[in-house]
């Protein structure tokens, strides 16, 4: 009898998940509708969308291989306000900054599961500012140096809220920050007696991830529509695994043949036995920024 | 000695505060608690001792440095560590307030052993931050009257007296063995701090809580002194030409040779906090009828 009824439910199971799989487009429908309403799981879904502009905040020194490079590998491996003469270095002035700042843009959507809590995801893309030093003279060359970074932005967040009933609505936002694949693009470019000097690099692949945390404020224009605005702070750091030279030229002419290699990867700690043309020590990128975003958000349910 | 503004402004926010709680007023509370912090955005931190190591501007070191045969960037941050912490904090209504706390971070032993390595091995090296914060956050409440609240914060945090203390060893390439202790003080660390918390009633007017904080923080430190400077054993610290060092953003050639280039530390974190809040005026907190 046992037998049976365990041969019922499993044949019972089978057909289920054969009903299932040839309803799963419905399935799906239906489940996305259940979230959708009010009816079953809280308050509803909710869609967003957004720029804005980052800055920095708790400035750190900024790497660059191109810095180093420009400057003949003497050492600076960051970022600095540099003035040798003579060959005798006479200001020495690292800049402090971060990658990520710029304008973004941003969309999300989010499940507010009590009159409380809300889950929420946003999707971002960073185009980047640059980075520039005030001065970079060497020998009486004024160089030319700028670097900046471009990434795509995930960030899944809790969002908590009171239950206000008026028109303005405060919450905060914590969560976690992924920066995926950021690319970070370095020029130099230099005069001198014997022309223009162009040297362009990349650092690139790998994830970072951080935390990231917000307090805003929507204003409801009606039962779906609000406009928000929120402050949020990025914490992170970013350690590429690549580096790519992508032109050295003196007035237009490739000279990549006289460097040792035109591609690295970047290991967190080299030897003296890892080969120089392959292999190069990874830096880590500062990436905390503070965030200044405007938006319009839209709910299914209020 | 930290600028002045840092620390009266936030104190005179508390005291406004604390005039409108006579007309507008919700609830005052007094809160205490410590917490633990880790590493989280952290950056390649500067080591002054693994520059002496490497390319001393110290005379009696001068040629005898190491060519390091094996180098690793350490991504960490100060911020590593323990701490405790008081505040007081002014709800202007059930779902927005005000807090500031004041408090003492402890720091941990960090080591950074594997920074390079030389000819004659890793220099040994251990060092810990530790400053007195004060900071002054906006608070966001569910404002439920009843059972689990949930709240955040956001503001900002100076740090007070901040150091930074290591101590090492190193093997110069003459087989010389240097033992040194050093410390980083001055100026005025300052970042952003948000914390994510619960609290839950534990009598008519006490509440435990326990927050997610994470702070993004950084310092650039204005003077760097010697307290131990031991060469074969012996103390040759008295000997020394310049044991205090002024650390400036932009140093030029024509500074003496006691001046040195500042950089900047990381001392970001995330971190968990608990402790204990006592509201003191304004509407008594019950817990949740079972």
């Amino acid at each position: 009898m046992c037998f049976i009824v365990k041969f019922n439910c499993i044949d019972l199971y089978r057909n289920f998940c054969g009903v299932m799989h040839k309803l799963r487009y419905v399935s799906v429908f239906t489940l996305l509708s259940l979230f959708c309403s009010d009816y079953v799981f809280g308050q509803g879904l909710y869609f967003k969308g957004n720029g804005g502009y980052s800055v920095a905040i708790s400035k750190r020194r900024i790497p660059s291989y191109a810095f180093d490079f420009m400057t003949s590998g003497n050492g600076f491996n960051y970022v600095t306000n540099l003035e040798v003469k003579n060959n005798v270095v006479t200001v020495d002035d690292e800049v402090e900054d971060t990658y990520n700042k710029g304008a973004f843009l941003q969309f999300g959507f989010g499940y507010t599961l009590s009159k409380y809590i809300a889950i929420e995801a946003d999707f971002a893309y960073l185009w980047g500012a640059w980075i520039k030093p005030d001065l970079i003279e060497i020998n009486n060359f004024r160089y030319d140096f700028r670097t900046k970074m471009r990434s795509f932005i995930f960030a899944p967040s809790l969002v908590i809220s009171p239950d206000v009933s008026g028109s303005w609505k405060p919450y905060a936002k914590l969560g976690g920050v992924v920066f995926l694949n950021p690319e970070i693009k370095s020029k130099v470019q230099v005069t001198d007696f014997s022309g223009t000097y162009v040297f362009r690099d990349e650092v690139k692949n790998g994830l970072a991830f951080g935390s990231s945390g917000a307090l805003g404020v929507d204003y409801f224009l009606d039962d779906h529509f609000s406009v928000f605005a929120e402050i949020s702070v990025f914490l992170a750091a970013y350690t590429p695994k690549k580096r790519q030279i992508k032109e050295y030229s003196l007035s237009g002419n490739d000279l990549s043949f006289l460097l040792l290699s035109t591609e690295w990867k970047l290991k967190k700690e080299i030897s003296s036995q890892d080969a120089f043309d392959k292999f190069d020590i990874a830096y880590t990128m500062p990436l905390s920024g503070l965030g200044f975003n405007f938006g319009i958000k839209y709910s299914l349910t209020r | 000695m930290p600028n002045k503004k840092y620390i009266l402004i936030p104190i005179s926010i508390v005291l406004v505060s604390l005039a409108a709680n006579l007309v507008v007023g919700q609830s005052l509370y007094v809160k205490a608690g410590g917490g633990y912090s880790l590493p989280l955005g952290g950056t390649d931190i500067y080591s002054y001792m693994q520059r002496d190591a490497i390319s001393p501007n110290i005379p009696e070191l001068a040629n005898l440095s190491d060519n390091p045969e094996r180098v690793e960037r350490l991504r960490t941050s100060y911020g590593k560590g323990g701490k405790f912490f008081m505040a007081v904090g002014y709800m202007f209504n059930n779902f927005l307030g005000l807090e500031v706390a004041g408090g003492r971070f402890l720091g941990t032993i960090i080591r950074p052993e594997y920074n390079f390595s030389g000819k004659n091995g890793f220099p040994t090296m251990k060092t810990r931050a530790t400053m007195y914060t004060i900071s002054s956050s906006l608070v966001v409440s569910t404002g439920r009257d009843a059972g689990l609240n949930a709240y955040a914060r956001a503001g900002v945090l100076f740090g007070i007296d901040p150091r930074v203390y290591t101590d090492g060893q190193f093997t110069l390439f003459n087989n010389d063995v240097v033992q040194s202790s050093d410390e980083l003080s001055e100026g005025t660390p300052f970042g952003i701090v948000i914390d994510f918390g619960v609290s839950y009633p534990v009598g008519e007017r006490l509440s435990l809580f326990g927050e997610i904080e994470f702070s993004s923080i950084s310092h650039k430190f204005g003077r760097r002194k010697f307290k131990q400077f031991v060469l074969n054993g012996v103390n040759i610290l008295p000997s020394l030409d310049n044991t205090d060092f002024i650390l400036l953003d932009r140093v030029t050639d024509d500074h003496g040779p006691a001046v040195d280039q500042t950089h900047t530390m990381p001392f970001s974190s995330i971190g968990l906090n608990v402790g204990i809040s006592y509201n003191i005026l304004g509407k008594k907190v019950l817990p949740r009828s079972r």
